[in-house]
């Protein structure tokens, strides 16, 4: 079968068995639950086969923590390597280290990260504008299927084949066919390619949902922040993501077809992928952080129990961000030969962001003035992200002046870099919206205790862990290095393992405080649908809110229109009315596995594969639209019964 | 007491000295490569860092302080003063936009002016004609020609100190990125296409170089030792090349060439004069062997493709002794980058 045979099997090392077995053996036990639960057929008809935004946003975050452990597991593994391997090989031999780092990367940015916040969106985004529904709900299942294919691809590498040591950025000529053959740049391919599809359609989903699902009255001017930010990263999904599925689709013909888009020979022209990765790779950073801060918008509201200091700032400054995140890809190669206008203009093209985005970060602290604030789990989480944000935005403008770049480029500095910006930037903001939102979505709360014992074991693991190699940087260390022989960083490594393992201890005290939560649920139940005070229309609704989200669709006049509603007398509800919502439909997960078998014939060269798979996806797409919209009616009686369950 | 407390404090803030002392030169971090700069070009590089970190500072510490500072006073069990309706001012907004805006003025007047200043194509003054050297890089070693004096050295960068030092780079492999931290910044070095470096020591001594990009396997391993010695030093290091090195010919380079790791320095007394240009001209690994043979063998050999062609080219040039296209000339090469990538045109 194609390039398939017994070898891709992983007896070859015990790194490689080790991982195969954990993959396959953590499989097992999901699967071996479900069977022992008798969850089958609720997995298939309440999950898997749905198309509630609500529950797809829970899938998307239940696939983000899952890759999170497999991300981070890389992590540990790669800090282990390098606290061990002065002066000797390490217990990691390179193709494994290589794979290791090309692994966390593509894990953490595009199974964990994206979806990460493409499940916060889902979630709230439509609840915030008082919406049923996004306004492709069909289109929003086949989204998460795309991703959770190329999840599926890329956690499969890890038992049939090898992963790519290219790096989560892939450079050709080293990923093209002569200098990696064997099929690990094809599993980062079309894993990334596969997933990179779904987000796009989910951009062009919420960016819909959001200028055209509003509930009467909101104004653009008074959505939540959070739903600005998803606004903006969902417009720079539909923007730049193209460019990635293009950059991909061509290295993947060079590579299977031979074509020559960035080989060294025949014409090719390597520096073309770095414009066009980046091209995406830069907005794709801000497509992470923006619906972080927003997060950190709404969580700073509340917990300051005030209104949000400098909405309109904060607007423009989001908008801002995004259209200026496409002018500025080229400071992530200073250092290929441009000529001294280019980078000083992209130089300071880049600085230019730090504008709007500091601006954000005054309006934060403003905002918390002559509040009365409440120190909660999510609150942590924002003020640990505010005071280290600064020191990742400060690295960050260092690298953007080309001339100190030079130096700086390619070492332990950028890693520690864009670290900093992506843990507290991004992730803090994941956490501390799991942390405030999870009340609504399931009706009671998660244990603060150890939510705040969470956050202080990565907000310690986070400085020291990186920290140090903010120092390596220049002492001379550059990223990706298997081994070294320079005795003065081993201390400064060793220091970063030790932050790794409080970060390992954050972790685990994540999985007890949703261990005890789960346990004393009754306790901690949420039964108002609004367990912190808050300002927005998702606290409106019950917790966990009806499937039709709002019996009626509010009226909304002011930004915090549901603190506006709290202040206000409540007007007697008028007559309930039959509600129509999509019916769950099982083409989005089939086209998933379609999606899935059919990347992994590619990578393997199964070609007739390949053919069936790709014709049952057009089949499973024409198919689904001649069936139509299929709707489910909840009547009128049983909407009042619902409503009137509610204290 | 107060006596007391005071030797205390007094003791406390010399532990607290010597504690950090011993922690930064123990790990000697004021001592390396970048802090400890040794030539015009890195120290620049610092300075201007450290400059720029001393600006955004002032902007950057009173956010935190700021937000530890609101964090306790606004406690909500601190009954402290309480506006829940106050969400703007335009004092303050003007300030939150201008302030950053200002400073972001004053470091792109820093970025033009320096990214002008320290163009690592920028030849550096100095009252001393640059030494030449050309860099090629392989899998997963250094190849330096030194086209001058006709010499050839493998991991080894041996230059006079205070003479700038022109490096013209090239990859015989994957892209890789030239460093000595020491000296100043990197710059990749790419197939097919030539790019420039130019650096200068202060002081002699020897120093780290590597290879920053990741390029496969051996990447760990592929650094170099730059030494910048006394011109006499220099002249007999060359001498000592001539007499004691072997001749590098192509049949030499090509087995150079193949994958290998730890490579002990070596040197040559003899090297082609267009290997540099052959090299680029014939997109570096392809013609080199280095292929894997799998990789093209569904595809054959086409056209144009390094594996099927250029070796012959190769031996052409060697046994014809025609040199191979210079830079303008290479338009009529259908494989080749017909300008170096520092030309605004073909780059950007
Ligand atoms: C919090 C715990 C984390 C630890 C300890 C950690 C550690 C590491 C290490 C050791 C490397 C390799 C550095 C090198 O090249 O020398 C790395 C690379 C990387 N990490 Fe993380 N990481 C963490 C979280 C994250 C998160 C949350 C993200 C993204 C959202 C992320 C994205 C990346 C990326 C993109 C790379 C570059 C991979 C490459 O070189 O191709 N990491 N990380
Ligand atoms: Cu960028
Ligand atoms: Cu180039």
């Amino acid at each position: 079968m194609g390039r398939l045979n017994w070898d891709a099997l992983p007896f070859y090392s015990w790194v490689a068995f080790t991982g195969a077995l954990v993959t396959v053996g953590g499989g097992l036990l999901v699967v071996a639950l479900i069977l022992y639960k008798g969850w089958t057929r609720k997995l298939w008809t309440d999950w898997l086969t749905t198309v509630d935004h609500k529950k797809i946003g829970i899938m998307y975050i239940v696939l983000a923590m899952v890759m999170l452990l497999r991300g981070f597991i890389d992590a540990l593994m790669m800090r282990a390597q390098q606290a061990i391997a002065m002066g000797n090989e390490g217990y990691l031999p390179p193709e494994h280290f290589d794979q290791i780092f090309s692994s966390h990367g593509t894990i953490m940015i595009f199974f964990m990260a994206m979806p990460f916040l493409t499940g916060l969106i889902n979630y709230v985004m439509p609840l915030q504008i008082g919406a049923r529904d996004v306004a492709f709900p069909f289109l929003n299942a086949v989204s998460f299927f795309m991703t959770a294919a190329g999840a599926v691809l890329m956690l499969l590498s890890l038992v049939i084949g090898v992963f790519s040591t290219a790096g989560w950025t892939g450079y050709p000529p080293y990923s093209g066919a002569q200098y990696s053959p064997g099929v690990g740049v094809d599993y980062w391919i079309w894993s990334v390619m596969i997933s990179g599809i779904g987000t796009t359609l989910s951009g062009v989903n919420f960016v819909t949902t959001i200028m055209t699902q509003r509930a009467p009255g909101m104004r653009l001017m008074q959505m939540p922040m959070f739903v600005w930010t998803a606004l903006c990263s969902s417009i720079l999904m539909v923007f730049a993501f193209p460019a990635l599925t293009v950059v991909t689709m061509m290295l993947a013909l060079d590579r299977t077809f031979g074509f020559h888009f960035f080989t060294n020979a025949a014409g090719g022209n390597q520096m073309q992928y770095a414009n066009l990765f980046w091209m995406w790779g830069h907005p794709e950073v801000y497509i992470l952080i923006l619906p972080a801060f927003g997060v950190f918008s709404e969580v700073v509201s509340v917990f300051s129990s005030k209104r949000l200091f400098g909405y309109v700032s904060m607007v423009w400054a989001t908008m801002a961000i995004a259209v200026l995140s496409f002018t500025v890809w080229l400071h992530h190669f200073f250092t290929m030969g441009s000529s001294a206008n280019v980078n000083a203009a992209f130089g300071i093209a880049t600085m230019i962001i730090a504008i709007p985005t500091g601006v954000k970060v005054f309006d934060w602290l403003f905002t918390m003035y002559r509040g009365r604030i409440r120190i909660t789990s999510p609150m942590l989480w924002t003020m640990g992200f505010m005071v280290t944000f600064g020191i990742g935005g400060m690295t960050g403008v260092l690298l953007a002046i080309p001339a100190a770049d030079y130096v700086m480029h390619n070492t332990t500095f950028l890693v520690a870099h864009f670290h900093n910006m992506l843990v507290p930037g991004a992730l803090f903001g994941f956490f501390a919206g799991y942390m405030y939102w999870f009340p609504k979505a399931f009706g009671f709360q998660l244990s603060e205790v150890w939510g705040k014992r969470a956050f202080w074991f990565w907000f310690t693991g986070f400085y020291c862990a990186f920290m140090p190699l903010y120092a390596l940087g220049f002492m001379g260390m550059s990223r990706r290095m298997e081994h070294y022989d320079v005795a003065t960083w081993q201390p400064y490594l060793i220091f970063a393992c030790f932050g790794a393992v409080l970060v390992l201890l954050g972790i685990i005290c994540l999985g007890i405080q949703l261990w005890v939560s789960v346990r004393d649920r009754v306790a901690l139940a949420d039964t108002t649908g609004d367990p912190w005070d808050g300002r927005t229309l998702e606290w409106a609704t019950s917790s966990p809110p009806p499937e039709y989200n709002f019996a009626h669709i509010p009226d909304v006049s002011d930004l915090d229109a549901f603190y506006e509603m709290k202040q206000t007398a409540r007007t007697a509800p008028a007559p309930y009315e039959d509600i129509h919502l999509p019916a769950s439909s099982v083409y989005a997960p089939l086209m998933g596995v379609a999606a899935a078998i059919f990347g992994f014939a590619v990578i393997w060269w199964i070609w007739w594969l390949a053919a069936l798979s790709l014709a049952a996806l057009v089949a499973l797409t024409i198919a689904r639209n001649v069936t139509g919209e299929p709707h489910v009616t909840i009547h009128a009686a049983e909407v009042a019964k619902i409503e009137g369950a509610r204290t | 007491m107060r006596n007391r407390t005071l030797a205390f404090a007094k003791r406390s803030a010399s532990w607290a000295l010597g504690f950090s002392f011993t922690l930064l030169s123990g790990c000697s971090f004021l001592s390396s490569p970048v802090i400890d700069a040794k030539g015009p070009v890195a120290i620049a590089q610092r300075d201007l860092m450290f400059t720029a970190l001393g600006m955004m500072l002032v902007l950057v510490i009173p956010v935190i302080v700021l937000t530890i500072v609101f964090a306790v006073k606004y406690r909500a069990d601190k009954g402290a003063k309480y506006t829940p309706m106050w969400d703007n001012s335009h004092l303050i907004e003007t300030i939150c936009w201008t302030v950053p805006a200002i400073l972001v003025v004053i470091l792109g007047v820093m970025v033009w002016n320096s990214t002008h200043a320290l163009d690592p194509y920028k030849p550096l003054a100095s009252d001393q004609e640059p030494l030449r050297v050309d860099v090629i890089s392989l899998d997963w070693k250094y190849l330096f020609l030194y086209p001058d004096q006709d010499i050839g050295a493998v991991n080894e960068l041996v230059f006079p100190v205070n003479r700038p030092l022109e490096l013209h780079m090239t990859s015989g492999t994957v892209m890789t990125a030239l460093m000595i931290p020491t000296l100043g910044g990197q710059i990749y070095a790419m197939g097919g296409m030539e790019t420039e470096l130019n650096l200068m020591a202060h002081e002699e001594g020897s120093f780290m170089g590597r290879n920053t990009m990741f390029s496969g396997d051996g990447f760990s391993a592929m650094s170099f030792e730059a030494r910048s010695v006394s011109d006499t030093a220099f002249d007999a290091w060359v001498a000592a090349a001539k007499s004691q090195g072997s001749e590098l010919d192509m049949a030499r380079f090509q087995e150079l060439a193949k994958p290998t790791q730890d490579v002990a320095p070596e040197v040559y007394a003899d090297i082609p004069d267009t290997l540099f240009k052959t090299v680029i001209y014939n997109l570096g690994g392809a013609s080199m062997g280095m292929a894997d043979p799998n990789a093209h063998t569904n595809m054959g050999a086409m056209p144009g493709d390094g594996e099927g062609v250029s070796a012959q080219d190769t031996s052409a040039y060697e046994t014809d002794g025609v040199a191979p296209p210079d830079a303008q000339g290479t338009a009529t090469a259908p494989a080749t980058q017909s300008a170096a990538p520092h030309s605004p045109d073909t780059t950007d």
